[in-house]
C-alpha cells in the first residue's frame, strides 16, 4: 500500500505534463502503426513472380506444350482454361515431388528442340510442335539430353498432369468456366433431385 | 540530478510503452479498416481477383468491410479470419479458398435489405425464407428421410461442415436437434444461396447458384440445362438462365421424368414457358400471373383463373404446370368458340 | 493413464471390424476399437474427381495420408517408397468404416466351388490352391445377416448359377440404366443369363436411412445421400449404441502383445496425439486388411513367437491375393450414357465356373460411370492420346462407351506376399511392410477368357469398336486384397482355425479377408462382412462365464 503513495501525491503532475508526453507518443505512435502498415503495404506492390514454382520463361515453355496436348478449337483448350495454373499450384501441394522432373524436364526440353529443330519450341508452326512432342513421346529424343526424367517420362507427367487440370474441378487451378464439361454436354452441377416429395404439387 | 527509484520508473516507462503500442496497433489497424483495400488486404494475391470481381460489379460502392468486417470491426470471427488469412499468405498455402462465414452471410441478409428493401420483403413474404429450425427439424419429415449431407444442397447451404455437426438425432424417429441452438431462426435459404455479391452487374441481376459442394457460385448462364422426359419424348425446356438456378433444387430425380421429385418443368399448354414467366421473383408468387399472356376468358369461354387447375386450388387433379388440352377434353380440344362479350 | 481392461479389443473399424465388434458388445461384451483413420463425410471432399478413393492423383480421400508408406518391388530386387496414393500402394481406405464407406458397394455372395477351389481345379503348378475349412452352406447363415442387417438391394431370381439362399433380399433389386437394358438384351441373345447386380445400397429407405437417388459418381465416394451402406452407418453405430463398444478413432496399432503362454495380452498402439498406448483385453481381434493385418502379426514379435504371432510357419502375409481384372470397352453410335449413377447395373456369373480350360473365372458386370478424367485414359489401341485427336474422341464417345469388367479369380501364390520391411519405418517408427510378387499363369490365361468374353458381349450389344484389357504379370491387390492369414485345419499350412482363431494363440482371432483361402470371382465385400459375423458367432458361442472357453 505504502509503495504507491508517491505516485499518488504528484498525480497533479501526472493530469497536465504527462497526459501531454502521453499525447505525443500516442500520436506518434498512430502515425508510425499507420505508417508502417502502409509502408507493408507498399512492399506488398512489389512486383511479384507470377507463378509459385516455375520461372515466367518455363511457364511460357509448358503453356506452349500444354497448348499441343489439348488445343483449342471450337472449344477452350488446356492454355485458355488454366492448366498453368493447376501444374504450378499443384507443385506446391500434392505434386510437390515432381518438381525436379518439371525443373530438369523443361530444360531437357529446351536443349532437344534447339539441337534437333534448331529452334525454341515456341517458334516453330503447329505441326513442328507435334513433331517435337512426338519425339519427346516415343523417347527418341536425343538421349544425352535426357536423364532423370526420361523423354517419355516427362512427357507422361506433362500429359497427365494436363488431362488432370483440364478434367478436373475449377477449384484446382485448371478447368476455367468448367470448360471441359461444357465440351462433353455434361450437366455439372449434376441435377438430380433427392426423391422425397413422389409426385408433383403446386 | 536526483536519481530517480528504479520502483518509480518502472510504471512510467510502461505507461509510455503501453500507450506507444495500443496507438501503434490502433494506426495501423484504422489504416486497414479505412485504407483503400488495393493498398491494404487486395495487395496480397489472393485478394485481387476477388478485388478486380467486386470492382467490377454493381456492388462496387460498397465497402469491402460491411460485409466482411474491417480491421476496427468489433467482431471477432471476422477479426480471427482476416488473421487467419494473414498466416496463410505468410506460411504460403495456395490451396485455401476465402469464403465468407456461415454468420455472416447471415447477417447479410438484413445489409442486402438496407439497399434492396423492396426485394427483401418480397424475400419475407416467400417460402424462400425459411429457417433452419423449419427444414432440419420437422418431425415428419425426418421420421421418413432423416437429414443428410444431400440437404445442404439446397438448405444451409453455407454451414461450413457435414450434417452431422448440423442436426443429432434426439430419440425415436422424427426427433431431431440442432446441435447449436441459435442457429434455429437463421435464413437456410439466404440472399447469397442466388445472388453472387461480386458478380459482374448483369450477372448479379440473373442470379447465381451457389454450390455447397463447390463452395462457389455458378453464374446461372453457367448452369446446365436438364433434358427433361415426358415419358420418352423430351420436353421443351425454357433457355431462360434464371430458371437454371431454380432447377437445381427444384429438380427431377436422376431419371429426369417431368414431376418427378421436385421437378416443376412446365409441360402440357404451358410447355416451354420459364418458371419466372408466372412466378414472380423473391415472392416467388404467381398470383395474377396468368393475364400476361392469356386474355381473361379461354377458348372455351372460361375465366382461365377459375379453371380446375392445382392454380385455384391445391387439390385439383389438374397440376398447372403439366395440365394439358386433353386432360380436360379427352376427345380433343373443341373448335375455338367466339368469346363471349 | 491406462485405459481400462476390456473384454476385446478390435483393430480396425471396417468391415470385418465393424461387424465383430457389433456382434460381441450386443452380446454384452466390452470393446474397444482401435481405427488409426477418423470419421469421413461426403463433405470433407464432396465428388472431386482428382482426390477420392478410386482416383487419388491429388490426394486418398478416405487415408491413410503421406505418414504411412510402403515398400514396393518393381523389378526383381528393385525396392522403392511409395505413398499411400500410389497406385502400387495397394491402398485401403484407413477411416471409419474403411472401403465400405466409399465401395461400390456390390454385394456379392461367393459361389460354391469357390470354397472347393482345389476339389474343383485341382492344384495347379506354383499356386497353393486349396479349399477353405467350411462350406458355402456353412456360410449362408452369416451372408443372410448381413444382407439384412447391412443392407442389400437384389433379386438374383434370373441367375441360375447362383448359390441356393434361404430368404429372398431385404429390398428390390436396382433397374437397369440405359447401358443394363441394352446389355441386358445382347447378353440373352448370347444365350447368357443376365440379373442385376446385388448392391449394398438402398432401393428403397431401409433401416432409417434413404433410398438412392442415383448420383453420378458414387463408388470412390461416400454418399451424400447415406444410401449406401456401410459398417460405419449400420452396425458400428449399433455397437456404440449397446453401451459396451468405445470407438477410438485415429489409434493405430503396432503390436499384439502376446505372453510365454501364447496368450494374447492386449494392444499397443499410439493414439491421436502420439502417444504410446497400452489396451489390455481378454482378446484380441484383427481386422485391418489383408495387408496392414499381416503387418501388425508379424511385427508383433514374442518370445514364443520371434517371426510374429502366429507365423512360426512363415505363413503369414503369404498368398496375397486381389482380382485380375479384365474385361473389354466398347464405342457406340448411339448415346450409351444416361447420366443416372453410379452405373454397374447388370452382371452375368456364366463365366465365374464351369468353362473348360478355365480355372475359375469370374462375374462379368459393367462400369461404374466413368468421370471424364478417367475417361481420357480410356483408348483402343495405337488411338493417340492427345492433340485435337484426343478432344474429337472425347466428344465424340463420352456419353457413347460401354465398359465390362471381371474380377478374375486369382491363383494363391506362396510368393505374393506382404512382409516387413527391413529398414522404412512410418511416421511413428513402425517398420512398414513390402509388398512383392508375380501373378499365376493361370489368372491371365482366365482373363484372356473374361476379356473374349467381354468383347463378344459388347459386340453383341452393337459396339462398332472394342478393345480388350488383360491384367499384367505384377500382382496388384488393391482394395480387393485377401488371403493373408489363410484358415485351414493343418497349422503347418495356414494360420488360423475355420473360425478365425490362431492356431497356436487361442485369444487372438482374425476377421477379415486375410482368411480367405481363396478371393472368388467377385467382389469380396460381402464375404468379409459374412465372415465377421462367422467369427463374431463362435466368439460369442465360447463367452462363458466372463472367458473364452
Amino acid at each position: 500500500m505504502s509503495e504507491f503513495q508517491p505516485l499518488h501525491r504528484e498525480s497533479r503532475g501526472f493530469s497536465r505534463r504527462t497526459a501531454l508526453k502521453l499525447g505525443i507518443v500516442g500520436v506518434i505512435g498512430a502515425a508510425s502503426g499507420a505508417g508502417s502498415t502502409a509502408l507493408v503495404a507498399h512492399l506488398a506492390k512489389a512486383p511479384r513472380p507470377r507463378y509459385r514454382f516455375f520461372t515466367e520463361d518455363e511457364a511460357a515453355l509448358l503453356i506452349e506444350i500444354c497448348d499441343q496436348i489439348i488445343p483449342q478449337d471450337d472449344t477452350p483448350g488446356a492454355r485458355e482454361t488454366g492448366a498453368i495454373s493447376y501444374i504450378d499450384r499443384q507443385l506446391c501441394g500434392a505434386l510437390v515431388r515432381h518438381r525436379s522432373a518439371y525443373r530438369q524436364g523443361l530444360e531437357s526440353f529446351r536443349q532437344t528442340c534447339k539441337a534437333v529443330h534448331g529452334a525454341p519450341f515456341e517458334s516453330l508452326a503447329t505441326p513442328g510442335k507435334i513433331e517435337a512432342l512426338r519425339l519427346i513421346e516415343s523417347g527418341r529424343a536425343p538421349a544425352g539430353l535426357w536423364s532423370d526424367p526420361s523423354a517419355a517420362g516427362f512427357f507422361g507427367l506433362v500429359l497427365a498432369h494436363t488431362m488432370q487440370s483440364f478434367y478436373g474441378s475449377p477449384k484446382h487451378g485448371g478447368n476455367r468456366n468448367y470448360a471441359s464439361y461444357h465440351m462433353l454436354g455434361l450437366d455439372y452441377p449434376q441435377v438430380a433431385g433427392q426423391n422425397r416429395y413422389k409426385g408433383p404439387s403446386t | 540530478m536526483t536519481r530517480v527509484p528504479l520502483s518509480r520508473l518502472v510504471p512510467y516507462a510502461l505507461l509510455y510503452c503501453g500507450v506507444l503500442v495500443a496507438t501503434c496497433a490502433l494506426g495501423g489497424m484504422s489504416y486497414f479498416h479505412f485504407g483503400n483495400p488495393s493498398r491494404t488486404c487486395a495487395a496480397c494475391h489472393e485478394m485481387t481477383n476477388m478485388h478486380s470481381d467486386w470492382a467490377a460489379s454493381s456492388h462496387r460502392t460498397v465497402q469491402c468491410r460491411e460485409c466482411h468486417g474491417g480491421a476496427l470491426t468489433l467482431d471477432i470471427h471476422a477479426l480471427q479470419s482476416h488473421v487467419d488469412r494473414i498466416v496463410r499468405h505468410l506460411k504460403g498455402d495456395p490451396n485455401r479458398p476465402i469464403r465468407l462465414l456461415e454468420k455472416h452471410v447471415a447477417g447479410l441478409v438484413e445489409a442486402c435489405g438496407k439497399c434492396h428493401p423492396q426485394a427483401y420483403a418480397d424475400w419475407q413474404s416467400s417460402k424462400h425464407a425459411t429457417t433452419y429450425a423449419r427444414i432440419f427439424l420437422n418431425p415428419e419429415h425426418n421420421r421418413t428421410a432423416p437429414p443428410t449431407d444431400d440437404c445442404l444442397r439446397c438448405h444451409g447451404m453455407f454451414f461450413q461442415s457435414d450434417i452431422q455437426e448440423l442436426v443429432a438425432k434426439a430419440g425415436p424417429a422424427g426427433d431431431w436437434n440442432l446441435r447449436n441452438a441459435a442457429r434455429a431462426n437463421q435464413p437456410a435459404i439466404p440472399c447469397l444461396a442466388c445472388h453472387q455479391i461480386h458478380a459482374v452487374a448483369d450477372a448479379t441481376q440473373t442470379a447465381s447458384f451457389f454450390s455447397h459442394r463447390d463452395q462457389t457460385h455458378y453464374s446461372a448462364s453457367r448452369l446446365p440445362v436438364p433434358t427433361i422426359f415426358q415419358g420418352d419424348r423430351a420436353v421443351r425446356v425454357s433457355m431462360d438462365p434464371r430458371q437454371r438456378v431454380c432447377m437445381q433444387c427444384h429438380a427431377p430425380d436422376a431419371n429426369h421424368q417431368l414431376a418427378s421429385s421436385d421437378d416443376r418443368t412446365p409441360a402440357g399448354v404451358h410447355e416451354g414457358l420459364s418458371c419466372r414467366d408466372c412466378h414472380w421473383s423473391h415472392t416467388n408468387s404467381a398470383r395474377a400471373s396468368c393475364d400476361a399472356c392469356h386474355p381473361a376468358r379461354s377458348h372455351c369461354g372460361i375465366e382461365v383463373q377459375k379453371m380446375d387447375t392445382t392454380f385455384l386450388t391445391a387439390q385439383s387433379r389438374h397440376n398447372i404446370h403439366t395440365v394439358a388440352c386433353l386432360d380436360c377434353h379427352p376427345q380433343g380440344p373443341p373448335a375455338k368458340r367466339a368469346l363471349a362479350k | 493413464m491406462s485405459p481400462g481392461h476390456v473384454n476385446a479389443v478390435v483393430v480396425g473399424a471396417g468391415a470385418g471390424g465393424g461387424v465383430v465388434a457389433k456382434e460381441l458388445s450386443e452380446a454384452g461384451l466390452s470393446v474397444v476399437i482401435l481405427e488409426r483413420g477418423d470419421w469421413v463425410s461426403f463433405e470433407t471432399y464432396g465428388q472431386d474427381e482428382l482426390i477420392n478413393q478410386r482416383t487419388t492423383v491429388l490426394g486418398n480421400a478416405y487415408g491413410p495420408d503421406d505418414r504411412s508408406p510402403r515398400v514396393v518391388e518393381g523389378a526383381p530386387g528393385n525396392w522403392s517408397v511409395v505413398m499411400p496414393n500410389d497406385g502400387a500402394y495397394n491402398n485401403n481406405a484407413a477411416c471409419v468404416g474403411s472401403g465400405t464407406v466409399s465401395y461400390g458397394a456390390m454385394a456379392w455372395r461367393y459361389m460354391e466351388k469357390d470354397f472347393l477351389m482345389r476339389s474343383t481345379y485341382g492344384r495347379p503348378e506354383g499356386s497353393t490352391l486349396e479349399d477353405w475349412p467350411l462350406t458355402y452352406a456353412d456360410l449362408e447363415p452369416c451372408y443372410e445377416k448381413a444382407e439384412r442387417e447391412v443392407g442389400v438391394s437384389g433379386d438374383m431370381s434370373a441367375n441360375p448359377f447362383a448359390a441356393p439362399r434361404r430368404s429372398p433380399y431385404p429390398m428390390p433389386a436396382f433397374a437397369y440404366n440405359r447401358e443394363g437394358v441394352m446389355l441386358e438384351a445382347a447378353a440373352k441373345r448370347l444365350g447368357l443369363h443376365p440379373f442385376p447386380i446385388p448392391m449394398l445400397r438402398n432401393s428403397v429407405p431401409y433401416g432409417g436411412r434413404n433410398a438412392c437417388i442415383h448420383n453420378r459418381y458414387c463408388c470412390g465416394f461416400a454418399c451424400p445421400n447415406n444410401a449406401k451402406n456401410g459398417t460405419q452407418n449400420t452396425v458400428i453405430p449399433r455397437a456404440i449404441a449397446s453401451g459396451n463398444c468405445e470407438l477410438r478413432t485415429r489409434c493405430t496399432a503396432y503390436e499384439v502383445v502376446v505372453d510365454d503362454h501364447a496368450v494374447a495380452r492386449g494392444v499397443r498402439y499410439f493414439d491421436g496425439d502420439d502417444r504410446a498406448q497400452y489396451q489390455t483385453a481378454d482378446m484380441v481381434v484383427v481386422c485391418g486388411g489383408a495387408i496392414e493385418t499381416a503387418r501388425l502379426l508379424l511385427n508383433s514379435k514374442s518370445k514364443l513367437f520371434p517371426n510374429g504371432a502366429g507365423n512360426r510357419y512363415d505363413w503369414v502375409g503369404r498368398n496375397l491375393q486381389g482380382h485380375a481384372y479384365s474385361g473389354a470397352d466398347g464405342l457406340f453410335e448411339e448415346e450409351t450414357f444416361d447420366d443416372v449413377g453410379p452405373g454397374a447395373t447388370v452382371a452375368v456369373s456364366d463365366y465365374s465356373h464351369g468353362n473348360p480350360g478355365v480355372t475359375g473365372g469370374a462375374m462379368l458386370c459393367n462400369e461404374f460411370i466413368r468421370p471424364p478424367y478417367g475417361f481420357s485414359g480410356m483408348r483402343p489401341p495405337g488411338e493417340p492420346s492427345w492433340g485435337k485427336a484426343h478432344k474429337d474422341f472425347q466428344r465424340r464417345f463420352f456419353k457413347r462407351s460401354v465398359s465390362l469388367r471381371g474380377p478374375v479369380q486369382e491363383m494363391p501364390v506362396f510368393d505374393v506376399r506382404a512382409q516387413i520391411d527391413p529398414s522404412v519405418r512410418d511416421h511413428w517408427g513402425i517398420p512398414v511392410v513390402r509388398l512383392s510378387g508375380n501373378r499365376h499363369p493361370l489368372d491371365i490365361e482366365a482373363g484372356r477368357f473374361i476379356a473374349a468374353r467381354a468383347e463378344q458381349w459388347l459386340r453383341e450389344s452393337g459396339a462398332i469398336a472394342t478393345w480388350r484389357n488383360i491384367p499384367g504379370k505384377g500382382a496388384g491387390s488393391g482394395q480387393h486384397q485377401a488371403g493373408t492369414c489363410r484358415m485351414g485345419s493343418d497349422p503347418k499350412t495356414s494360420v488360423t482355425n475355420r473360425f478365425g482363431q490362431l492356431h497356436e494363440v487361442e485369444n487372438l482371432f482374425v476377421a477379415d479377408a486375410s482368411l480367405h483361402v481363396t478371393n472368388g470371382g467377385f467382389n469380396p465385400a460381402l464375404t468379409i462382412l459374412a465372415l465377421g459375423y462367422w467369427v463374431g458367432g463362435h466368439i460369442k458361442g465360447r463367452w462363458k462365464g466372463g472367458a473364452l472357453t
